[in-house]
Formats: structure tokens, C-alpha cells, sequence
């Protein structure tokens, strides 16, 4: 394991109050992974990776970088930031404004822990730049880049130093829209190219689903699920995480039968089939149904009833571009409601709307 | 950061601390006796600063001083921020930069400028006003040498001070605060007494109690004015009672004064923080601002530039007077038959007098060394201070910020006690190692304001590299901050050359400095040689301060 947190808490006491940021978290990475953590704000993402770096001291628990302890409370054991072979790329770019793009990367390798002789340094210094392709601007003084740029001379500083453990504290949230989607590639790209282990953290799930391996999501100082970007998408462990990513429909249901790989269940939209997921489940048993809005198919034409299509009362449309989101009522319930995407050029019929949800399309999971 | 830590207690510990706590142990032994001295404990000293005759002349002295100069000084500045921040008076810019080349004249040239213009015999405002008024009387009718004049000339000493912090304090009020209740049809009295001044109150205050540390410790012009007319206040009576001016000194009494005023000092700085602290709660003072249109002065202006004309004459005429008396061999009213006899033979004088001229040795010395120790001294400090890594550098914060209130001349004292019995008394190091105590305050000022825009994870980028706390701190942080340095050692480089206290405190043949030989030959009297020493001094000094202090009004007042 490249990285591996057992029990990591954090505790904040301030005026007599104390506050847990992290509890008991535990996680591992494997060599070469580039893992994302997810978490609304004040989660304690970045108070986790501010913890791995050492730039803070974590209440108790241990951490172990690619097999060598830098952190155990029970052994009072400490590795100061400086000799934990890490490298970091911040959210404010953190570039030494008095330097140029060239000693930016330079820096760290020449005063740093890892001191090579100059031609080894002048060839990783070359490497890094290629590899952000910031070659042509290695003179120039750093604070007159763009922000993309300098943050590619951030991630630059950060390869260069060849480091066992890249962590990345929301790198792209200063940069605007487009630059962002442009720098998330580049620097998976550059990451996997550089074969190096990342801890990247964001808010923002789009950005943890296109770029990880692995996705941890967090909230409240917990780990609420670990899991790659499919599994967090589709297969959410509980309504935290399902709501996180992308607001998916939730509906309660009474389990009814179990037989054949298949779970019969009784939810609003009557009774629905779905996949067995393999988990102890007997009828009676309550448990959350995911429906994603995208998994809906548009039923057109004579509408024969048959198992898992549904038509319901659409309440209002709206158009989003890409897609068209149509609200339907659930019967028997006015406070709930149930939406679904369609091409919205797809031509719709007034008032109702057929759809059908394929067994295997549909998740569940139990609330605790 | 360990080390680090350590080298910055052990500067705050030895610097400033130390010589305080002399200062106490000395105000405890009997008269006569040191602070090493044994001599057991006793409390005479102060019974005898309780029972001393006269003293509650020198309490209501200060007190007037104190409050008399506070209260004109803030009329003036408050007109003048008013004038320049909310009106379209056009020659803003000047007023701004006056204010400043006011401010880096040494308070004890202008002392002196005052006496030659008002002092009851032959001042030459008092002849003018004789003349034109048909005065029978030898003398007057304005005497300079009384409470009421050291209260006038001193506020317009104290008015840039107050006016740069209320003019920074209008100038960042965020107008969206007003806005609303303007459209609202407020009136504007109301809407200053509602909104307005409760939101400005604790900035207001804040700049009150800095007033009030600044003016308690102002010595030159109670020096100067005060000693000749009789009129004794606080600082004047210590800087006695340690010098040999008035015969051996009483340096145990001399500490209990200082005792009581380290304590009022100790008050007065607890309330400031506290001020200063509610303040940061209104966080709306700050940020991005649009600015309400400014108000129309109309034919007021008039009224303005005589204002002006009349504030920035009387600043500026002690310094006129000096140059016109250092041109001549011996001191004559200003008239055109004088003319002709006018030289430079003041200044070849000054420059062939052993005494002027090491004084320019060991004021080049102390200054320059003096300053670049303080700067490197304030990093340390101003660095563990910005970046806490425990409670103990919150109190380094409070141990180096405590010297603003207490008296120079207090501060020099208790340095003086606690070399007086070693090699180092009667040296210039002595004078430097006060120095570096008294502006330490502001380099560390300057230093921590500037460190607090540096993001922190500037320096964590390097920390995680394994680059060492020293290497941060020379490499990274000295470079980002060296503008800031370079202003802060202009500052202490100012404050030093300006300094009257400390060096004739610490005066002998060896030890004399421009500002203390400035001093000497006043007393001789050599009023010519004295004034041509003063203008001396003006120009080194607008020469070093006067272009920085403009360029950095130039820059405020383009980033407004």
C-alpha cells in the first residue's frame, strides 16, 4: 500500500469546545492510484490531506506512506512535513512570485530534502516543464502567468520533486469553467504519465468521477463511501452519497418477494422489479430505491401495462439544454415527486408520460 | 521553526523584557543602589514620587499637555480628512504629501524654531506683532515658554499622525453602508449617528488610545519649550532625574516613575488590543469599495485654501526661520538689510568642530547598524508572531508590542540601568541596543502586516520540498518581502536619526550623536550653529524619507 490511514481523528478545542473534524477514518491507496476525496465543504477533506502532509497534527490514529510510519500517536511518532517525501499542489498556487517559472521547479531540488547534482536537476527541471509543456515560458517570472499556467508550474514544481505521495488541494477551483474541464485531463494526464500516487481533493463530484480510480466521499468527518467513480455513481451506499451525486430519485419500498435474482417490491409507483443485489433481503424489509433520471425510458405509443413501466401526470418541463427534465406527480403522494431526462427535441405528449426502468438499472440500498 | 523560535525569545527576552525588569528590581532597592546592588527591598521610592512636592503640577501638566494637544490636533486633522477624503477639493495630493514632509521633521528642530519665532524677547513673531500693534512693552506680547503655546506647537506636530489614521479610516468606510439608508431619505445627521458612528467607533477610539501612548511620551518639545518656562511633565521629569543635567542623578526614582508609567503603558496597550480586536468584527471596513460622489465644496473652498494657507505656513515656518538664522554669524531678525550678510560660514564652522563630527561617526554607526539589526530582530519576531505554532508566541506578540506606550526615555532609562555596570555603558552600542528596543515595535508592525498577505501555503509549498525553517525565511520570504523591509528600515533609519532621548540620556565626549550635539550646542548658546546643525538634519532626512513617503501616497492613491 502506497498509503495506508488507520483511525485517524482530529479534534479542534477552541474556548472550551471541542470539535471532532475527522473521525475515525481509515483508508488505504495502492501505488500509482489517483484517488479523489469528495466531500460538501467542511467535510474535512482538506483538513485529512493537510493531516497526510503533516502540515497539522492529528488527534490520533496512525499513517503509513509506502510502508514507512510518518505518524502514530501511540508511538508519539511524528515525521516532520519536510521528510515525508510529499509533494503538494494548492488550491492558491502557492508559486514564489520572486522567482521565475524555471527556479519555481528548481527550488525545492536545490534547498530541498532530495539535493541531486545539477545535471540530474537541470534534466528532471526539463522533464517536469515538457511534461506541463511550459518549456517556452521556463524565464519568465512567474506571477505574470495566467492561472492556468501557473498551476501547471505548481504541478511542475510538484513532479519535479519525484515524490512517493502527490497531494492536490483543490487545484482547479480558482480557474474558470472551461480552463477547468481543460486542466482536469491534462492533469490526470500528466499524473499517470509521471506514474506517480495523487490524493486529489475536490467539492465538485464531476471532477472527482472524469479524473479518479478510487473515490472516497465524506462528510461530517466521516467516510461515507470508497469506492471507483462507477460505484459512487451508480451504486450510492446511502442517501448522503446517492444526493451527493447528482440528486438521483429516491423511493422508499416494501420488500414484497426475493426469487430468481430479482427483488419484488411495493413502492409508489406500484410494484417494481429490480436486480437482487445479493445482500440478506426478506419480504417486509424497507429499503431505498435509485431510479437515475437518465435510466427512465420515454414509452411511446400504445402503452400495454407490463412489468416496470409506469405512466405518470407530468407537473412541468425543463428545458437544459442537453436534455429536457419532465416532474411528474407520484399517485398518492402531492409532497414527492419523480423526474426523468429526455432528448428534448423527443416530441411529448401533453399531460402523462410512459416509462420504463430496466431491472438491472436500478439500485437500492437500506437506510441504517 | 524550534530554533527559530528560541533566537526570537531569547532577542525579546534580553531586549526588551530585561531591561524592564531592571527597571523594576532598581525602583525596589534604596536610593543609590542598583539593581545588582545589595541592598534589600524597600518601597521609599515610591512613597517618596507620592510625597514629592509639587507633584500634582507635573500630574495636571501632562494632563493638559496630553489632553490639550489630543484634542486641537484631532480638530485639525478631522478638517483636513474631511477636506480630502470626502469633498472635491482639488490639491488633495499636496495636502497629503505636506502632511508627510511635516511629519519627518524632528520635533526638536521645530522646538527650536518655535522659541526663535515666539520667545517673549526677541522672537520674531512677537517683534512683527509689537511693531504693527504700536506695543509699548519690551516683551510679548506671545510667550512662547507656557503651557497653552507647548499644547499649540505640539498639535501641529501630532496632526499628521492623527490625520494619515482618520483619513485611512474615512477612506475605507464602506459606502453600501450608507447607500441604503441614504435612498431611504435618512438625513445625514441621523444617518451618522446611527450608522455611521457606531460602525466607526472602535476604529475611533483605537486611534485615541494610539494618540494618547504617542503624546505621553512626547519629550522634545517639553524639552525644548517646556524646561526653559518652568513647565514640567512626565517624561521631561525622568529624563532629570536620570541625566546630570540638574546634578547627580536619582536613578531610583527616576525607575518608579518609570514603574508607574510602564503600568498606565501596560493599560493602555491591553486596551488598544482589545479595541483593535472588536474592530476586526465589523469586517465590512475593508474590501472592494465604490465610492459615493464626493461632496461639493462650492465657494467654501476659499475658505479652504486660506485654512490651508494659514496651517501649512505656521508648519512650516519654524523650519524657515532655522535656515534663515543658520545663514547668518550671529542671530538677527529676518529684514532686507540683513541680506548682505549672509553666508555659509555656520556649516564651514560646523564641519571643522571635532564634536560635529563625530557625532556624524557615531550617528552613521548607530543608525545604519542600528537599523538593519532592528529590521533582521522584527522578522524573527513579526515571523513567530504571524505563524503561531503555540501560546507562548501569542505572548511573544504582547512582550514586543508593549514598548509603543512606554516612554522613549523610559525605555532608555532601563537600558541604561541594566549596562550602566558593564563595558558596554559609555559606548554607542548601548545607545544602539535602546534604539533597536524602542523600534522594534514598528518593524515588527510593518513586517507582520505585509507577512499577513503572504499566503501560508507559500511557504508550506517549500516546507513539504524539506526545505529548513532558516531557508524559508532568507529565500523565500525575505525576497516576497522586500519592499516592505526596505520601508520598514527607511522608518527605524528615521525614527533613529530623530531620536533626542536616548542618546542624551546615554551622552558623554564618546557616545554624542547629531540629534544630542544638536542639543549641546543650543545650550551653549550657538542658536547660528544650532540652526545650521538642524537644517543639516532636515535635509539628510527629507532626502532619505520624503521620496518613499510620496511614492507610497502616489501608490495608495492609485489603488483608491
Amino acid at each position: 500500500m502506497r498509503l495506508q490511514v488507520t483511525n485517524l481523528c482530529k479534534q479542534y478545542t477552541r474556548k472550551g469546545q471541542s470539535q471532532l473534524v475527522l473521525n475515525d477514518v481509515s483508508f488505504a491507496i495502492s501505488k500509482g492510484a489517483f484517488v479523489t476525496l469528495l466531500g460538501p465543504s467542511g467535510c474535512g477533506k482538506s483538513t485529512l490531506l493537510s493531516l497526510i502532509a503533516g502540515l497539522d497534527r492529528p488527534t490520533s490514529g496512525a499513517i503509513e506512506i509506502g510502508g514507512r510510519k510518518i505518524f502514530d500517536d501511540r508511538e508519539r511518532l511524528f515525521v516532520p512535513p519536510g521528510e515525508r517525501d510529499i509533494s503538494m499542489v494548492f488550491q492558491s498556487y502557492a508559486i514564489w512570485p520572486h522567482m521565475t517559472v524555471r527556479e519555481n521547479v528548481e527550488f525545492p531540488l536545490k534547498h530541498g530534502r532530495k539535493r541531486s547534482t545539477p545535471a540530474d536537476r537541470d534534466a528532471a527541471i526539463d522533464d517536469a516543464l515538457d511534461k506541463v509543456r511550459l518549456t517556452a515560458f521556463r524565464d519568465r517570472s512567474a506571477p505574470l502567468l495566467s492561472g492556468g499556467q501557473q498551476q501547471r508550474v505548481s504541478l511542475a514544481r510538484a513532479i519535479a520533486q519525484r515524490p512517493s505521495l502527490m497531494l492536490l488541494d483543490e487545484p482547479l477551483s480558482n480557474l474558470d469553467a472551461n480552463l477547468r474541464d481543460a486542466m482536469q485531463k491534462e492533469i490526470r494526464g500528466i499524473v499517470r504519465a509521471a506514474g506517480i500516487t495523487a490524493v486529489y481533493v475536490t467539492h465538485d463530484q464531476k471532477e472527482a468521477l472524469s479524473m479518479s480510480d478510487t473515490v472516497i466521499v465524506m462528510n461530517d468527518g466521516r467516510i461515507e463511501q470508497i469506492g471507483s467513480p462507477q460505484d459512487i455513481y451508480y451504486r450510492p451506499g446511502n442517501r448522503f452519497v446517492a444526493e451527493f451525486m447528482g440528486s438521483p430519485n429516491l423511493l422508499p419500498a416494501t420488500v414484497t418477494a426475493v426469487e430468481d435474482g430479482r427483488v419484488r417490491a411495493q413502492c409508489a409507483l406500484g410494484a417494481i422489479e429490480v436486480l437482487h443485489l445479493g445482500d440478506a433481503l426478506y419480504p417486509g424489509d424497507t429499503i431505498v430505491l435509485v431510479l437515475k433520471q437518465e435510466d427512465l425510458v420515454l414509452v411511446t405509443g400504445a402503452t400495454t401495462p407490463s412489468t416496470n413501466v409506469f405512466t405518470l401526470p407530468i407537473l412541468k418541463r425543463v428545458f437544459l439544454g442537453e436534455r429536457m427534465e419532465l416532474v411528474c406527480a407520484l399517485p398518492g403522494q402531492p409532497e414527492a415527486q419523480l423526474s426523468l431526462f429526455v432528448n428534448a427535441r423527443t416530441p411529448l405528449p401533453e399531460d402523462r408520460v410512459s416509462f420504463l426502468c430496466r431491472p438491472e438499472e436500478v439500485h437500492y440500498f437500506r437506510e441504517r | 521553526m524550534v530554533p527559530i523560535l528560541g533566537l526570537a525569545s531569547f532577542l525579546v527576552i534580553s531586549l526588551t523584557v530585561l531591561p524592564v525588569v531592571v527597571l523594576i528590581v532598581t525602583s525596589l532597592r534604596p536610593a543609590g543602589k542598583l539593581w545588582l546592588d545589595d541592598g534589600g527591598w524597600t518601597l521609599d521610592n515610591f512613597v517618596a514620587l507620592v510625597t514629592q512636592p509639587n507633584l500634582e503640577v507635573l500630574l495636571s501638566n501632562t494632563i493638559v499637555y496630553v489632553g490639550g494637544t489630543i484634542a486641537l490636533s484631532t480638530l485639525f486633522a478631522t478638517v483636513w480628512a474631511w477636506i480630502t477624503e470626502r469633498t472635491d477639493f482639488r490639491y488633495k495630493v499636496t495636502v497629503r504629501v505636506l502632511m508627510i514632509v511635516i511629519l519627518s521633521l524632528p520635533s526638536l528642530i521645530q522646538g527650536f524654531g518655535w522659541i526663535l519665532l515666539l520667545n517673549p524677547s526677541n522672537g520674531f513673531v512677537n517683534h512683527l506683532l509689537r511693531t504693527w500693534l504700536d506695543l509699548e512693552a519690551a516683551t510679548g506680547p506671545i510667550n512662547i515658554y507656557s503651557l497653552g503655546m507647548m499644547v499649540f506647537v505640539s498639535s501641529f506636530l501630532l496632526t499628521p499622525t492623527v490625520y494619515v489614521m482618520l483619513a485611512g479610516i474615512i477612506r475605507n468606510l464602506d459606502y453600501k453602508l450608507e447607500f441604503p439608508a441614504t435612498l431611504a431619505g435618512v438625513s445625514p445627521i441621523r444617518l451618522f449617528l446611527t450608522v455611521i458612528g457606531p460602525i466607526l467607533l472602535p476604529g475611533l477610539l483605537s486611534v485615541l488610545i494610539y494618540t494618547v501612548m504617542i503624546m505621553i511620551q512626547v519629550f522634545e518639545i517639553p524639552l525644548s519649550i517646556g524646561l526653559t518656562g518652568g513647565v514640567q511633565v512626565l517624561s521631561t521629569r525622568i529624563y532629570l532625574l536620570s541625566s546630570a543635567e540638574l546634578g547627580e542623578p536619582n536613578y531610583n526614582l527616576a525607575a518608579a516613575f518609570g514603574v508607574v508609567l510602564v503600568v498606565v503603558a501596560v493599560l493602555l496597550v491591553m486596551l488598544y488590543q482589545r479595541l483593535t480586536r472588536e474592530s476586526q468584527k465589523y469586517t465590512v471596513i475593508s474590501g472592494k469599495n465604490f465610492r459615493l460622489h464626493s461632496g461639493s465644496l462650492g465657494h467654501r473652498r476659499y475658505l479652504v485654501y486660506g485654512f490651508a494657507g494659514v496651517f501649512f505656513t505656521l508648519s512650516f515656518l519654524p523650519v524657515l526661520i532655522l535656515l534663515w538664522t543658520s545663514l547668518l554669524p550671529f542671530y538677527t531678525l529676518p529684514s532686507v538689510e540683513a541680506l548682505s550678510n549672509l553666508s555659509l560660514q555656520n556649516y564651514v564652522n560646523l564641519f571643522s568642530s571635532s564634536m560635529f563630527l563625530r557625532s556624524v561617526n557615531n550617528t552613521a554607526i548607530v543608525v545604519i547598524v542600528g537599523a538593519t539589526l532592528t529590521m533582521g530582530i522584527s522578522l524573527l519576531v513579526a515571523y513567530v508572531t504571524v505563524r503561531p505554532i503555540n501560546q507562548w508566541c501569542r505572548w511573544i506578540d504582547v512582550l514586543a508590542f508593549m514598548p509603543i506606550a512606554i516612554p522613549n526615555i523610559v525605555l532608555g532609562l532601563a537600558v541604561l540601568l541594566l549596562y550602566v555596570k558593564t563595558p558596554i555603558y559609555g559606548t554607542i552600542i548601548a545607545i544602539m541596543l535602546a534604539q533597536i528596543l524602542v523600534n522594534m515595535v514598528f518593524g515588527a508592525r510593518i513586517l507582520s502586516a505585509a507577512l499577513l498577505q503572504v499566503h501560508p501555503d507559500i511557504e508550506r509549498a517549500a516546507l513539504l520540498g524539506g526545505v529548513g525553517r532558516a531557508g524559508i525565511l532568507l529565500r523565500i520570504l525575505v525576497p516576497i518581502l522586500r519592499t516592505q523591509m526596505f520601508n520598514g528600515w527607511l522608518l527605524v533609519f528615521a525614527h533613529a536619526m530623530r531620536d533626542v532621548g536616548i542618546p542624551l540620556i546615554f551622552l558623554t565626549s564618546q557616545t554624542v550623536m547629531l540629534s544630542s550635539s544638536l542639543w549641546l550646542i543650543w545650550g551653549y548658546p550657538d542658536v547660528p550653529g544650532a540652526a545650521a546643525l538642524s537644517i543639516l538634519l532636515v535635509i539628510v532626512l527629507a532626502l532619505v524619507v520624503i521620496p518613499l513617503q510620496v511614492y507610497m501616497a502616489r501608490l495608495d492613491e492609485e489603488r483608491n
